[in-house]
This record gives structure tokens, C-alpha cells and sequence, in this order.
């Protein structure tokens, strides 16, 4: 797909907002930063250890996300930009989760690398093949993770774990940002091609999927302990409304155009009628 | 609307969204997550309704979908009774 300048122009101005704000107000040191001090085995268990092992496997995958991110945008200045700042940011929250899980003795050297031996054993490779629907994807993706991360950060407060609070706190801020980001370009993209970017938005959620499928390894096990997911209905409340209204469209919208494409593509898939031989005479 | 007719447009509803499900023995603690319904296949389920129904449910009250018993209810929520069918 081409872009024009003014596209590009565009996507290098909320480029440079993100980044901004993010040198601004959003840098944080994991070791200068985190009150590793307050660290308090007391209220570990097995269930905080799965969930921060699962998310850790998750960042793990951040050199496949770039690299396919990179491939996919290099040659647009702001797409391209954000992706390195992503990754980046991306990488502290791999690295926090690795530190959290020795240093509280939750994984022993030997767990953690069997572990990540297992994620670096896979590849992940990108779920849509067009910038405009890994937007879609990064928005609905980035919202879904910082749901969970917010829900983990309430659940350290309420449980008094300062430490895992303000792990929390940092994360899921950097996920909002990124979140941010994405829907800001959504929101440049329905002004350029609405129908299109509907169209790509259906075709994602219907086809939506978290990260983690098929790569960590007993992911659906690990489902099953309270908070590695989210639930449907809470992704669609919180997640996919706020989306399609800060995008100006709404379910019905997003609904019609994935049965439209349905359609279409329904359509090229049946034989053509074969035409009919001339009658003998 | 009585529940039989209830629980058949929701039968038809769900088949519409998940082919796979037609026919299905749906039951009200039946959940969204373990039918396997994914977020789009609800709100396909939810349009479907609305147009047979010929009402439209606010967004915020899909939150409480998480059984087709919520649907049951969603549906009499609304006093479907009186509002003539869109669609055959």
C-alpha cells in the first residue's frame, strides 16, 4: 500500500507526540525505579508465579515482534520510529518480570531458563500482513494487555504487595501509551479510507487473538489461573466500545462490514456457471 | 414472548454467528467462553437479535452476556413482546 507525503507527515506528528510525552513524563529505570526493597515473599504463591512467568514469556517474543514490526514499517519515519521505541519500552517489561521471579525465588536459575529455552524455541510471525490491520491489532492488543496489567495492579493494592503495585503501575502506563498510539493512527486512517479501515478492524477482531496462543507453553492451563487472561465481555466493554467510539463507529458498523466481506469473499470462492452450449440444431 | 420462543431465537441467533453450534442443546448456564463464542460472534449474535427483534440494547448492558441465560434475559429486559418482528 502506498502513503503520501502527507500520510507520512502524519504519522511522524503522532510519532513525535508519543515520543514526547514519553521522554517527558514516561521513562522509568527497572532497577533505579522499581522498590525492589520492598520486595515481600510472604505474599508470593504459585498463582503470582504463573502470571508473571506467563507474562514474561510473552515479552520474551519481543525480537520476533520487532522484527516483523520493522519489516512491516520501515519505510514510513513515525511507523517505523515508534516500533524501535516500542520495542524498547517493550524489553524493560520482559526484563522486570525475569528480575521479579528470581530474585523472589518464585523460579530458580535453572526454571527460568528451561522456560525461556522453550519461548526462544518458537517464532512468532505476524498474525495480519498489512500495516493498517497490525494497527488494528496493536490497538486491540495493547488495550487487552493493559487491562490485565491494571487488573494485576489493583489486585497487588488491595493485597498490599507495594512492590508488584508499582511494577503494575509502570507497565500497564506504558501499555495505555502504546494503546494510545495506535488509536491515534486508526483515527488517521478512518479519515483517509474509512470503509477500508472498518473493513480491516472486522477481519481483526473476528480473527483476534492474544500472543501468547500457540507459543507459551501450557497457555491454556495457565489461563485458567486468575488474571493471565481476560474475559470476552470484558474486552469488548472496555476494550473493543471505547475503541470503535473513539474511531466514530459503532458494533452495527463494525458488524455489516465483516458480513459484507464475508460475502465478497463467499462470493469469489463459488465456480463461476459454466456457460451454456449453443443448442444443435 | 414466551421462553420457548425465547430460547428458539436465541438457538437461531447463535447458529447464525457460530454455524458450528447449530443445533446445539443450549442451556441457560451454558457460558459465552466455554461455547466457545468469541467477542465478534457475540456481537453478530447480538445484531442478529436486534433485528429480528426490532430493538436496539444499549452497548453497556452486553457487559452482563456472559451465559445464554443473560441473553434470555437481555431479551425480556427489553419487553421484546411488543415490538413487531424485522425480519423473517
Amino acid at each position: 500500500m502506498s502513503i503520501s507525503i502527507a500520510q507520512r507527515e502524519r504519522a511522524y506528528r503522532a510519532y513525535n507526540e508519543f515520543f514526547d510525552l514519553a521522554e517527558r513524563k514516561r521513562r522509568w529505570h527497572p532497577f533505579n525505579d522499581v522498590p525492589w526493597e520492598k520486595m515481600d515473599r510472604d505474599k508470593n504463591s504459585e498463582e503470582v508465579a504463573i502470571c508473571l512467568e506467563t507474562f514474561c514469556g510473552v515479552e520474551l517474543y519481543v525480537p520476533d515482534y520487532t522484527a516483523n514490526g520493522f519489516n512491516l514499517t520501515r519505510n514510513i519515519f513515525g511507523h517505523a520510529w515508534f516500533q524501535a521505541n516500542w520495542g524498547y519500552e517493550e524489553s524493560k517489561h520482559g526484563l522486570v518480570f525475569r528480575e521479579y521471579l528470581i530474585q523472589s525465588g518464585l523460579r530458580t536459575l535453572e526454571q527460568y531458563y528451561a522456560f525461556e529455552d522453550k519461548i526462544f524455541g518458537q517464532v512468532w510471525n505476524l498474525p495480519f500482513h498489512t500495516r493498517r490491520q497490525m494497527t488494528c491489532y496493536g490497538a486491540l492488543q495493547e488495550s487487552a494487555t493493559y487491562l490485565i496489567y491494571q487488573a494485576q495492579k489493583e489486585k497487588a493494592k488491595r493485597e498490599g504487595a507495594e512492590l508488584l503495585e508499582k511494577i503494575f503501575f509502570f507497565i500497564s502506563r506504558d501499555e495505555a501509551a502504546h494503546h494510545g498510539f495506535y488509536r491515534k493512527v486508526l483515527q488517521l486512517e478512518m479519515e483517509d479510507d474509512r470503509e477500508g479501515t472498518i473493513s480491516d478492524l472486522s477481519h481483526v477482531v473476528a480473527n483476534f487473538q492474544m500472543p501468547g496462543v500457540g507459543l507459551i507453553p501450557e497457555y491454556d492451563e495457565r489461563l485458567k489461573v486468575a488474571g493471565v487472561g481476560i474475559s470476552s465481555d470484558h474486552f469488548l466493554q472496555q476494550g473493543i466500545f471505547p475503541l470503535l467510539k473513539v474511531l466514530g463507529t459503532d458494533r452495527r458498523e463494525l458488524i455489516a462490514s465483516l458480513q459484507k466481506s464475508r460475502m465478497a469473499a463467499a462470493a469469489a470462492r463459488a465456480p463461476e456457471k459454466p456457460e451454456l452450449a449453443p443448442v444443435q440444431a | 414472548m414466551n421462553d420457548t420462543e425465547i430460547h428458539s431465537l436465541i438457538g437461531e441467533a447463535v447458529a447464525f454467528a457460530e454455524p458450528r453450534l447449530k443445533g446445539a442443546s443450549l442451556k441457560p448456564e451454558d457460558t459465552i467462553a466455554e461455547l466457545g463464542i468469541n467477542s465478534i460472534a457475540v456481537l453478530e449474535i447480538v445484531g442478529y437479535l436486534e433485528d429480528k427483534l426490532g430493538v436496539r440494547f444499549p452497548d453497556d448492558e452486553l457487559a452482563q452476556l456472559n451465559t445464554i441465560g443473560g441473553l434470555s434475559d437481555l431479551i425480556r429486559g427489553h419487553d421484546v413482546a411488543a415490538q413487531p418482528a424485522q425480519k423473517s
